[in-house]
C-alpha cells in the first residue's frame, strides 16, 4: 500500500477514534450516601441552567457519595426561605445547591445545610432567608464544563473536606484491533476527548508531569521502544531515552525534575533516573533481575518498584541516597505497579489472590492488605490527586475499560468507551 | 552444529517488501508430520511452570498449520515467567543461525512476547528476556550481534486473541522477524 493511503486511513480512523467518548457509570455508591438537590436560579443566564446545573448533578452523582433527591431539583425563583426549608426536609434533602449568577460574568454556588441552626439567623427573627454554610463564585468562562467542575470541587470539599477532583484530567490509551493506538487526554468524568499520539505501534505507559503540563509515555514508533515527553498544550514533544531494548515505565519525580525509567543499558532490567535539566543518567538499581515500574515516593527521597529478585514479581523500595533496597510486599506471589497514595501512608498495587489479578492496598504502618475491587483481570492502577479514587483496567463484557473504586473499596465505576479497548489510565494531578 | 533430527525445508520463499518494511523467512513444508520442533510446552499451572519453562511447539500446530498461517514468523515459545531454551528450540534456532551466517547483511529483530496476564510493563521486561535468550543462542552459534536486534512487545502483540491456557502457550513467545 502506499504511504499516502496509508496515512489518509490513518487520518480517518484517527478522526473517528477521537469521537469515542468514554462514559462514566456509577455501580455501586456508599449505602448511606448524602442525600442532596441541586438546583439552579431561574434568572441565571441559560448556560448556567442548560449546561453548567447538569455537569454539576453529574459530578456529584458520579462520586458516589451523594444521592440526588429527583423530586426536590425545580428551578428556584429567589434564594432559599426558611419556610421552605421544612418541605425540602420531608422530601428527604440534608444539604441544598443552589447555583445562580451572583454578579456578571459569575457563576456562583450556595450550600445550605437545612438540618444546622445558625445563630445568625436566629438572632434575627425577621430574616426568613436561610444562610449558606458555603458561597463561592468562579468566573464565567467559555468552557461551561470548567466552570461546573470548579462548582463542584467547591460543593465536595465544603461536604466532605476533601478536595474534588472534577477539574482533574485522565489519560488513556485507546486501542482499535490489534494495532491501531491512540494515546488520549479526557476530563476526570471521560468527556472531552483529544488524541496526543496515533500510531499503529504500541504507546504504553502515559505518565503526568507533576505541573500537569507535560505527558511522558513509551512509544513504539518505527518497532523502537522510546521514552518521549510531550507538552500537552503544544503538542511538542522530545526523546529522552533510546537506548538499544527496553525504555520504559516513565516516573516523575515530585518536583518534576527527574525521570525514573526502566533500561536495559547493562544488560539487564533496571531502574535508572535522569535528571532532565542536566541529561544525566544514573543507575539506582542492579542485578541480573527484572526491576521495572518505578514510583516515587511523595518526599522523592525513595522510589517502589516492581522485582523479581525474589522470585516473584514482589514490590520493593530503593532509597536514593544509598540505593538501599527493602521489600515491601509479602502477601501473595505476584504484586506489581505499585503506587503511593498522596499521603505517603499506603501503596496501591496490582496483586494476585488464587490467580485472579485484582487492585489492592497496603497499608504502610499496619502491613495490612486489602482488597479494593473483587474481579479477575485487574491492572495499572493509578491514584487521583486527592487520593480518594483510584482509576485502573479491567475487563467487561469481554472489552478492555476503565473502571474506578474508592480507596476505601465502597464506591465503583467504570468507564467503557463507545468503541475500541481502553487500557493504560492515568490520573492527572490537581490542576 | 550436528542435529539430533534432520529438518528438511521444502521451498523457501522470500518475501521482499523493501529494507524499511520487515519481510519475514515462511517457514515451510515440514516433512514427518512435526512441526517447528516436537517438544512439549512446559505445564500449564502459572504455578508450577517456572521451573519447567523452555520452548515447546503448542500441540495444535502442526506442520500443515505452520504452512497455512503462511509462516509468517518465525516463533519460538515459552512456559509462563520463563525464558528458558530447550534443546528442541535449539534445534529450530540453528537453521536460522544458518541462514543469518551465510547471509551476513541481513538483519534479524527477535520481538519478544507474553501472555495477556499481569502488569504491562512487568511483561514487557519478561518479552525482553525471552528475546535475550534467544540473541545469546544465536551469537553462541556465531552469529554477530550486529545481525540482531531485541525488542520486545510484552503482551502487546499476542498471536492469539483468546484468554484460555491455550491461546497463552500461543502467546508466550518470541518472533524472528527478518528486516531489510
Amino acid at each position: 500500500m502506499g504511504k499516502l493511503k496509508w496515512a489518509v486511513l490513518l487520518g480517518l480512523w484517527a478522526s473517528i477514534a477521537a469521537h469515542a467518548v468514554l462514559r462514566l457509570q456509577l455501580t455501586q455508591g456508599i449505602a448511606a450516601a448524602t442525600p442532596i438537590a441541586v438546583v439552579v436560579d431561574q434568572a441565571a443566564p441559560a448556560v448556567l441552567r442548560e449546561q453548567v446545573l447538569g455537569v454539576v448533578r453529574h459530578d456529584l452523582s458520579m462520586s458516589g457519595r451523594f444521592k440526588l433527591i429527583e423530586k426536590a431539583q425545580q428551578d428556584l425563583q429567589h434564594a432559599p426561605n426558611l419556610s421552605d426549608v421544612a418541605g425540602w426536609k420531608q422530601q428527604g434533602v440534608d444539604y441544598l445547591v443552589a447555583l445562580s449568577a451572583d454578579a456578571p460574568g459569575k457563576a456562583s454556588v450556595a450550600v445550605y445545610d437545612l438540618y444546622q441552626s445558625h445563630a445568625a439567623d436566629q438572632a434575627r427573627p425577621q430574616t426568613t432567608h436561610l444562610s449558606p454554610a458555603l458561597r463561592r463564585s468562579v468566573t464565567l468562562t467559555a468552557h461551561p464544563h470548567r466552570v461546573a467542575h470548579a462548582l463542584s470541587d467547591q460543593v465536595y470539599q465544603q461536604l466532605t473536606g476533601k478536595r474534588g477532583i472534577f477539574a482533574t484530567h485522565i489519560a488513556y490509551v485507546l486501542r482499535h484491533g490489534r494495532d491501531q493506538y491512540q494515546l488520549q487526554l479526557a476530563d476526570a468524568d471521560g468527556a472531552n476527548p483529544r488524541t496526543l499520539v496515533s500510531s499503529l505501534q504500541p504507546v504504553m505507559s502515559p505518565a503526568w508531569s507533576p505541573d500537569g503540563k507535560r505527558l511522558a509515555y513509551v512509544s513504539f514508533e518505527q518497532h523502537f521502544a522510546r521514552v518521549f515527553v510531550q507538552e500537552i498544550a503544544s503538542g511538542k514533544r522530545e526523546i529522552v531515552a533510546e537506548y538499544p531494548g527496553i525504555n520504559g515505565a516513565p516516573a516523575w519525580s515530585p518536583d518534576g525534575r527527574q525521570l525514573a525509567m526502566v533500561l536495559t543499558k547493562q544488560g539487564d532490567v533496571n531502574l535508572f533516573v535522569l535528571d532532565l535539566a542536566r541529561h544525566q543518567l544514573r543507575q539506582v538499581t542492579h542485578g541480573h533481575v527484572i526491576d521495572t515500574e518505578p514510583a516515587w515516593a511523595p518526599d522523592g527521597k525513595s522510589i517502589v518498584f516492581t522485582s523479581n529478585r525474589g522470585g516473584h514479581p514482589q514490590i520493593y523500595q530503593v532509597t536514593l541516597a544509598n540505593q538501599a533496597i527493602a521489600r515491601m510486599t509479602f502477601q501473595g506471589n505476584y504484586n506489581a505497579r505499585a503506587s503511593y497514595t498522596p499521603d505517603g501512608k499506603a501503596l496501591v498495587m496490582l496483586h494476585r489472590e488464587d490467580g485472579e489479578f485484582s487492585i489492592a492496598k497496603q497499608d504502610l504502618e499496619t502491613g495490612r492488605v486489602m482488597r479494593l475491587t473483587h474481579s479477575s483481570q485487574d491492572e495499572s492502577p493509578s491514584i487521583a490527586a486527592n487520593g480518594q479514587m483510584v482509576l485502573y483496567a479491567t475487563r467487561y463484557r469481554d472489552r478492555g475499560v476503565l473502571a474506578m473504586v474508592s480507596i476505601d473499596g465502597r464506591i465503583k465505576l467504570r468507564l467503557p468507551s463507545q468503541e475500541g479497548q481502553v487500557q493504560d489510565p492515568a490520573f492527572s494531578p490537581f490542576v | 552444529m550436528s542435529k539430533a533430527k534432520p529438518i528438511v525445508i521444502g521451498a523457501a520463499v522470500l518475501l521482499l517488501a523493501g529494507c524499511s518494511a520487515g519481510f519475514n523467512l515462511p517457514w515451510v513444508k515440514k516433512e514427518g508430520g512435526a512441526a517447528v520442533e516436537q517438544g512439549q510446552p512446559a505445564a500449564e499451572s502459572a504455578e508450577a511452570s517456572a521451573q519447567t519453562s523452555g520452548i515447546g511447539s503448542p500441540e495444535a500446530l502442526n506442520a500443515e498449520q505452520a504452512d497455512v498461517a503462511g509462516g509468517q514468523n518465525t516463533a519460538f515459545y515459552f512456559g509462563f515467567d520463563g525464558s528458558t531454551l530447550t534443546p528442541s528450540a535449539q534445534t529450530a534456532l540453528d537453521t536460522q543461525a544458518n541462514y543469518l551466517l551465510s547471509h551476513p547483511r541481513t538483519q534479524a529483530r527477535l520481538e519478544g512476547n507474553t501472555d495477556e496476564r499481569g502488569s504491562r510493563e512487568y511483561n514487557v521486561a519478561l518479552g525482553w528476556r525471552r528475546s535475550r535468550a534467544v540473541s545469546q543462542y544465536l551469537q553462541q552459534t556465531g552469529v554477530p550481534s550486529q545481525q540482531l536486534r531485541l525488542l520486545s512487545y510484552g503482551k502487546e502483540h499476542p498471536q492469539d486473541g483468546g484468554h484460555t491456557p491455550l491461546a497463552w502457550q500461543h502467546n508466550r513467545r518470541v518472533d524472528l522477524v527478518y528486516t531489510g
